[in-house]
């Protein structure tokens, strides 16, 4: 049996330009799991968090459990009911650098499931006080297949230089 | 279509070493990952090791929390990445997968590091660390160095992974 291609860039943004919200639409339902991964900081004048969304639902369908340390306390918490998922709380105009959100979409196209995704990203080019390192979960109550995807930064924009790779995943 | 994750190195060490060196990497992929298999001469559960990226030890930070199998959480601004030292049940190995954005970009380096030993008793590790090289180079030499005088035991490896998004 010929081999396919197991791991393959679906689409990339590179931003030359600040931008509030960046969209992977028309989604491949080809592949079994999305990876997504961003490097970004923001125009704010401080850290703030990415709003991430599918389907461009808006509506109180999310909720997250997170775990993260701040460099000397680890601290876990959720939030339920929410209009998305609060993930990568990143650098602002006060950091030094691009933060990074690593996120793991399994099984983001079968229609019998509500979607998770498997995060991880830390902010430690932020201002001190403000770095973390986080690893959380996100569900979107949803049995649609994820055909699109919304990130919006919470306050400011994406800063240009900013970059999203969204990669798919094939089974065997 | 041009492959998107490549196998670029793997070393597995076939004695004791002091470091594990990837030099000379292609500045043609985007991200660098790195998955490791790790155990040291450390007289501790933790066999622990650090990153140094183009020959400098200077301008590393790091945000880390962590598990360690009863009680609370915590956390703290270590740089030491954790594999098992001798004190840790023999033939047991950690692991770790450090992901490098934009390895070749000129802004400072942010990167994301999964690590965990386990060893069958009540403490072990689980860890997960965000670093900052805040350098504006290029990524062209990664160096797995044994902390504190310590080294890699035999059967250790790493493989270097190259990623590209288009």
């Amino acid at each position: 049996m010929a081999a396919g291609v197991t791991y393959e860039p679906i689409a990339t943004t590179t931003l030359n330009t600040d931008t509030s919200t960046i969209a992977f639409t028309s989604i491949s339902g080809s592949y079994t799991d999305l990876v997504m991964v961003i490097s970004t900081q923001l125009s704010a004048a401080s850290n703030a968090y990415i709003k991430l969304q599918f389907n461009g639902n808006t509506a109180a369908n999310y909720s997250v459990v997170r775990l993260y340390g701040n460099g000397s306390s680890a601290i876990t918490d959720s939030f339920t009911n929410t209009s998305d998922i609060d993930t990568g709380f990143m650098p602002g105009a006060d950091g030094t650098g691009k933060g990074l959100i690593i996120a793991n979409i399994m099984n983001y196209s079968n229609t019998t499931t509500f979607k998770t995704c498997l995060i991880k990203w830390n902010s430690v080019a932020a201002a001190s006080t403000k770095q973390y390192t986080v690893s959380e979960i996100g569900q979107w109550r949803s049995t649609s297949a994820i055909n699109r995807i919304d990130l919006t930064a919470n306050s400011g924009n994406f800063n240009s230089g900013t970059t999203v790779t969204l990669y798919g995943i094939a089974a065997a | 279509m041009a492959n998107t994750y490549v196998a670029m190195s793997t070393i597995t060490t076939t004695s004791s070493v002091s470091s594990i060196s990837f030099t000379s990497i292609p500045q043609i992929y985007t991200d660098l990952l790195i998955k490791v298999s790790a155990r040291t001469n450390a007289p501790y559960v933790n066999g622990s090791f650090y990153l140094e990226f183009n020959g400098s030890t200077s301008n590393r930070t790091a945000i880390r929390f962590y598990g360690a199998g009863s009680g609370s959480g915590s956390s703290d601004t270590n740089l030491q990445i954790e594999g098992n030292g001798t004190s840790s049940t023999t033939s047991s190995f950690g692991n770790a997968e450090i992901y490098i954005p934009n390895y070749a970009s000129s802004g400072y380096k942010t990167m994301n590091i999964d690590h965990a030993n386990e060893t069958n008793a009540a403490t072990a590790y689980v860890m997960m660390s965000g670093w900052l090289w805040s350098n504006t180079a290029s990524i062209t030499s990664v160096v797995l160095q044994a902390d504190g005088g310590t080294t890699f035991s035999q059967n250790t490896s790493a493989t270097l992974y190259g990623i590209k998004n288009s």
